[in-house]
């Protein structure tokens, strides 16, 4: 009875995923594998066209460099946001809220602000290229990769690193063999978080690629702009290939993780 | 430059001072562990113990004062570069690694091989009595098992000294007993050193060579058990290590002997070192009063507590004095009859009237 009344508990989740998820992402394959029309839309009858361009050495050589730019800023970021979450992790209450407000105080505004924000910034000579987006990237998605580090850091009692210093491991070690053990699930979490929507990203890309860094997000978007659907959403469906490998990663390890603490 | 002494100490403090703000928590601790030796320091809480551990093991810093480890000036050294491994309160163990894996921590942070860790290890879960768990969660076990880890993970690579803090206070009484055992057990059969910490008299009278006992920061006796409980040198000694009678006397000094008056009778003393002049304060512990036909003075019986082996019986005195006596075997006296009350002039501890017992900051 408990097992059935739960079960409908979770009917709201399930109809908003297939109304909203599952049937869209059906639209998008099907529009892909359907001819062009010429302005905009699609015309009903089969193509491979779009699969044709899409297979090939450019839009592929997009793809690596989405992917590329995703692996490099959640790596920045995972390499930032340990020592930010270590810190937090030992500060006092009161001290954690007030800078824990402070990183997240640039989430408050506007994106497209805080864009044109980082034109004024950047050198110049950062401007359209691949380092640059990075950067840009990197410091707009840092929150995302503190809050689960910080969640993660709770339960890395400060004993245990005190522990690991009294039976003889220096502080490296005891980061590389108490710390970083404890805390992986919450920078999975973190990168999850993080290479995900990355790896969709248009505007950031767009605004500070100068129209010269193209990835996954700018490509779907200025196809849709040249009025070739089936190649956007057959774009589109790679990208979301793409977002489904790490999502897999994390799930496996959540889930590994929750019956081995059963 | 390391600096190294030929004493053969395994743990030696001078002068440690250490201030939190501005409170002090240790006032100048000089104390010597020899090797194979049981250290037990009590105290209540917030004398400061617990910072004098973690000032061992190199946690915490002092602000003035010398750590000796082994013969080897430690005082700035880091923790990790210690010989000296801790067993905590709340076991610290790592819970991403399985019982074996503890264990072997502090092997494979000292770069032993894997193949040369395994009969170290099994070796150490064999003093404590684990080796069939080597390879469970450390979720999984009771409480009792994770202190036994946790104290087979201390023991692992011999080290010069062990740090035991409060290492039974987390586990549920009937499990104390057992592990004191094991503690002692294996400190005789390895011939390990102790530095253990504990706020229980009766764990620290039962497992230390040695205890000393201190009070906001200071160390007010060190000694054999049976003197610092016989021979307590402080009202705070006293008091902190067993029950005790507290009574207002006076110094009376009769034809030139010296002597007490408590209660309504005069005590005649002998060989007893010099006393304080007028008002004092003596220490009367609960079985030094013998119940019988005869003695000093008489009192009423107020209530009696029979335990079968023993009783423990209140009685008040015509100057309503208040004693508490312990006797065994138990005594047939009941509640309202007179009794004789009687016990030796050495049994007596006797302080200035204006000594503090500490009573309110451990009262159980």
């Amino acid at each position: 009875m408990k097992s059935l009344t739960t079960r409908w508990l979770a009917l709201p989740a399930v109809l908003y995923l297939t109304v909203l998820f599952l049937g869209p992402t059906s639209v998008v394959l099907a529009y892909s594998l359907l001819k062009r029309d010429i302005y905009g839309g699609v015309h009903p009858e089969f193509s491979g066209n779009a699969w044709r361009m899409a297979t090939d050495s450019i839009t592929l050589g997009i793809l690596a460099r989405t992917v590329l730019l995703a692996t490099g800023v959640t790596a920045a970021n995972l390499l930032l946001a340990y020592p930010c979450a270590a810190a937090l992790a030992r500060m006092s209450r009161e001290r954690r809220a007030l800078w824990m407000l402070i990183l997240s105080f640039p989430m408050l505004t506007s994106l497209l602000l805080r864009t044109y924000g980082w034109l004024n910034l950047l050198p110049l000579a950062w401007r359209g290229t691949l380092p640059g987006v990075g950067l840009v990237l990197t410091c707009n998605y840092l929150p995302f990769m503190v809050l689960p580090l910080l969640k993660a850091y709770e339960r890395a009692d400060r004993s245990l690193v005190w522990a690991a210093l009294d039976l003889g491991a220096t502080p490296w070690q005891a980061f590389w063999r108490v710390t970083f053990p404890i805390t992986l699930s919450g920078a999975v979490s973190g990168a999850a978080l993080v290479f995900i929507p990355v790896s969709g990203e248009y505007l950031i890309p767009h605004f500070i690629g100068d129209g010269k860094v193209s990835v996954a997000g700018t490509l779907v978007m200025e196809w849709f702009d040249h009025r070739h659907w089936p190649y956007a959403a057959a774009c589109a469906a790679w990208l979301a290939a793409v977002v489904l490998v790490p999502i897999g990663v994390s799930l496996v390890w959540k889930s590994r993780e929750l019956s081995a603490t059963k | 430059m390391k600096q190294v002494e030929t004493s053969t100490s395994a743990v030696e403090l001078r002068g440690i001072r250490k201030e939190f703000g501005e409170r002090t928590i240790l006032d100048g601790i000089d104390l010597t562990i020899a090797r194979g030796e049981v250290l037990v320091l009590v105290g209540p809480s917030g004398s400061g113990k617990s910072t004098l551990l973690k000032i061992v093991s190199g946690i915490e810093t002092p602000d003035s004062g010398e750590v000796w480890l082994s013969g080897e000036c430690c005082t700035q050294m880091p923790p990790y570069l210690r010989p000296v491994h801790t067993v905590f309160q709340n076991y610290a163990l790592f819970p991403h690694l399985d019982v074996a894996g503890n264990v072997a921590f502090p092997l494979a942070v000292a770069g032993v091989a894997r193949a040369n860790r395994q009969p170290l290890v099994e070796q150490a879960l064999g003093w404590v009595h684990m080796q069939r768990h080597a390879h469970r969660r450390i979720d999984t076990l009771s409480g009792g098992e994770k202190q036994r880890v946790a104290l087979a993970r201390a023991l692992v690579d011999q080290p010069k000294c062990v740090l035991l803090d409060e290492p039974l206070s987390a586990l549920d009484p009937h499990l104390r007993a057992g592990t004191l055992d094991l503690l002692q057990e294996l400190q005789g059969e390895l011939g390990l050193t102790y530095l253990f910490i504990t706020h229980d008299r009766e764990e620290a009278l039962r497992i230390g060579h040695r205890i000393g006992v201190l009070n906001h920061g200071r160390l007010e006796q060190i000694g054999p058990p049976e003197e610092v409980y016989r021979r307590p040198q402080t009202a705070f000694v006293a008091s902190f290590l067993g029950k005790i009678n507290w009574l207002s006397g006076q110094s009376a000094p009769a034809g030139g002997r010296p002597g007490i008056g408590i209660c309504g009778c005069h005590v005649p003393l002998d060989g007893q070192p010099t006393l304080p002049a007028g008002p004092v304060k003596v220490g009367l512990r609960p079985e030094d009063v013998h119940i019988g036909a005869s003695g000093r003075i008489q009192a009423r019986v107020v209530s009696r507590l029979f335990f079968g082996d023993s009783t423990t019986i209140r009685v008040q005195t015509a100057d309503d004095c208040e004693l508490v006596v312990d006797q065994r075997p138990a005594s047939d006296a009941a509640v309202g009859d007179m009794v004789w009350l009687d016990w030796s002039p050495a049994a007596m501890h006797i302080f200035a009237a204006d000594a503090g017992t500490g009573e309110k900051e451990h009262a159980k």
